[in-house]
């Protein structure tokens, strides 16, 4: 089906399980300390003790929250775990596999870098997806660019390798169908917004030169809940959180992050992972006749 | 003060800046190998415009689209339903050119080629103009006027609207002025790569600055003339926060139009035929 973009439709009109009337996922990119020491390399910079230190809260604080939080609320995640997180902090991701979440590829160290090779990018694929696969006994569906870095050759290694959905697109709020040389495929893009990402909010730092702002949770939430109910509004919109253990993780945010979960709940939302959500799209694309 | 139509206490003009993918072509280093940053881009006509013309719909309102020829013609259907809803189409550059080298030449040329456009997607002829990024040449009035132009949105240093001066004598040329305060970006304009701009502000506190301008504003009988790019603008959020703060204004005596309307109504207050 081509994209719609007629200056008027404003989604494809997919109805969803249960009466629902917005699928959300709440997924989290598990990136350690790996996520600073990407970013300072794709500026030529190395981070100093306080940036590791910073980065390896998620694993040490911030998940166990996340994930006593999440089973409080019975609802599944999605983790995007670089391949060297999943080495690093071994323990802590057969952890969320275990409480039954999805764990999808995130690159391996958590690569940032445009204009790379594809045999470079199937290398980071293989060496991660083994790594994962070790954890969780089959191969990963899901694929976030690490700091949404999409490559030319991307979607068409995605279906070559069997994933079911990406989650790195900014383009619309539904869930679309890639194609690939002019025809629809059976890979499911997930968009998602830097409106929804906590980074936008909590990220901080003394390299670089960054240093941000603080916000607090109540602006935080605010912006997500206003951004939830018009989309639940529409009926046919997803609704992709995407959270870092090292960010959303304090004390009072998982908190705040908590109750905004039980809104949602209670407001319409399916909650789900993003395999389950990417495959219901599929199903419902091929269904409406789409040759996939 | 101005003395509005219908006994309104000012006039306040939607306008939407549809940058689409020029948004980020032209800056920082081009982004044009950073896929989901164009992909932002694209979140304008694909997204933010159907939301945007949908609400304008509930209100019944006109408001002006200044559009990149780039963006119109990678985006035809978009810019033909825009046209189509009865909004305006003011001139954007043809790449959102930004360069303050371009020479009369040139300039001339990109306008000749987007009024070939618009008329070909819309029947509509140009008669405004917001330079891309704000930047104005020393011939830039003068060629509007030839272009048949009858107003520029580029003016910062008063809450309008006034005529241009042109060697010194009086130009049927409205300005339009806008500010930052009513530009999204300033609000929404959220980017990781450099140039960075971070700071993102909630929908709410955005439109409580705007809904504070305006009642001081309308108290003087002055106009605003609202500067938003549907790549940002058009999330839900700010939509429904903008129709809100629209039904506050409309009840408080508010004359929404386009562009164009409120630049023929102050050319003919000042006595010259439109």
């Amino acid at each position: 089906m081509p994209t719609l973009l007629n200056g008027r439709q404003n989604g494809e009109n997919i109805s969803w399980p249960g009466g629902c009337r917005i699928a959300v996922m709440l997924t989290f990119d598990f990136d350690a300390e790996f996520l600073r020491i990407s970013r300072a390399k794709s500026k030529g910079k190395e981070i100093g003790f306080g940036d590791y230190s910073r980065g390896q809260y998620g694993p040490h604080e911030g998940l166990r929250r996340c994930l006593d939080m999440l089973e409080l609320y019975g609802v599944r995640g999605t983790f995007f775990v670089p391949g060297i997180v999943a080495e690093t902090y071994k323990e802590q991701v057969k952890e969320v596999h275990a409480r039954n979440h999805e764990i999808a590829y995130h690159g391996y160290m958590h690569e940032s870098v445009r204009g790379i090779s594809k045999e470079e990018e199937v290398a980071n694929m293989e060496k991660s997806e083994s790594v994962l696969m070790e954890i969780t006994g089959r191969r990963p569906v899901g694929h976030r660019a690490p700091e949404s870095i999409l490559h030319p050759f991307t979607t068409e290694i995605m279906l070559e390798r069997g994933y079911l959905y990406g989650s790195s697109m900014k383009d619309c709020d539904w869930a679309y169908l890639h194609r690939l040389d002019g025809r629809d495929v059976p890979l499911v893009e997930l968009p998602n917004d830097i409106m929804m990402d906590d980074f936008t909010y909590y990220y901080f730092t003394f390299n670089d030169p960054a240093v941000r702002a603080m916000y607090s949770n109540r602006e935080v939430i605010s912006g997500w809940l206003a951004e939830f109910n018009g989309l639940a509004e529409e009926g046919d919109k997803i609704f992709v959180l995407k959270l870092h253990p090292q960010l959303i993780g304090r004390a009072s945010r998982v908190r705040a992050l908590g109750e905004f979960i039980a809104y949602m709940k209670q407001h319409g939302g399916w909650i789900a992972t993003c395999e389950e959500v990417a495959g219901y799209v599929l199903e419902w694309n091929r269904k409406k006749g789409v040759q996939v | 003060m101005t003395k509005w139509p219908g006994s309104k206490r000012i006039a306040v003009m939607l306008a939407f800046d549809l940058d689409a993918e020029t948004m980020w072509t032209t800056r920082g280093d081009g982004n044009l190998d950073h896929i989901t940053n164009l992909s932002r881009g694209v979140y304008g006509p694909k997204q933010g415009v159907p939301r945007i013309l949908n609400m304008l719909d509930v209100h019944g309102i006109k408001a002006t689209f200044f559009i990149p020829g780039v963006v119109a013609e990678k985006y035809p259907q978009v810019v033909r339903e825009i046209g189509r809803s009865g909004h305006e189409i003011g001139f954007h550059g043809y790449l959102h050119e930004e360069s303050s080298d371009t020479t009369y030449q040139e300039e001339r040329a990109t306008m000749n080629r987007c009024r070939e456009i618009f008329e070909r997607l819309t029947g509509q002829r140009i008669v405004g103009h917001r330079a891309p990024g704000g930047v104005v040449h020393d011939y830039s009035l003068r060629l509007l006027l030839e272009q048949g132009y009858i107003y520029s949105s580029n003016w910062r240093n008063k809450d309008g609207p006034f005529l241009h001066t042109i060697n010194g004598e009086e130009a049927p040329l409205v300005e339009l002025p806008k500010d930052s305060i009513f530009d999204d970006t300033a609000y929404d304009f959220y980017t990781d790569s450099p140039p960075e701009r971070y700071e993102l502000k909630s929908p709410l506190e955005m439109t409580e600055i705007w809904r504070d301008e305006f009642d001081a504003l309308a108290q003087e009988g002055g106009m605003i003339n609202f500067v938003l790019h549907p790549q940002f603008m058009g999330r839900v959020s700010r939509v429904n926060a903008l129709s809100g703060l629209i039904g506050y204004m409309l009840s408080n005596g508010a004359w929404f139009d386009t562009n164009k309307a409120v630049a023929e109504y102050i050319l003919k207050e000042k006595g010259y035929c439109v």
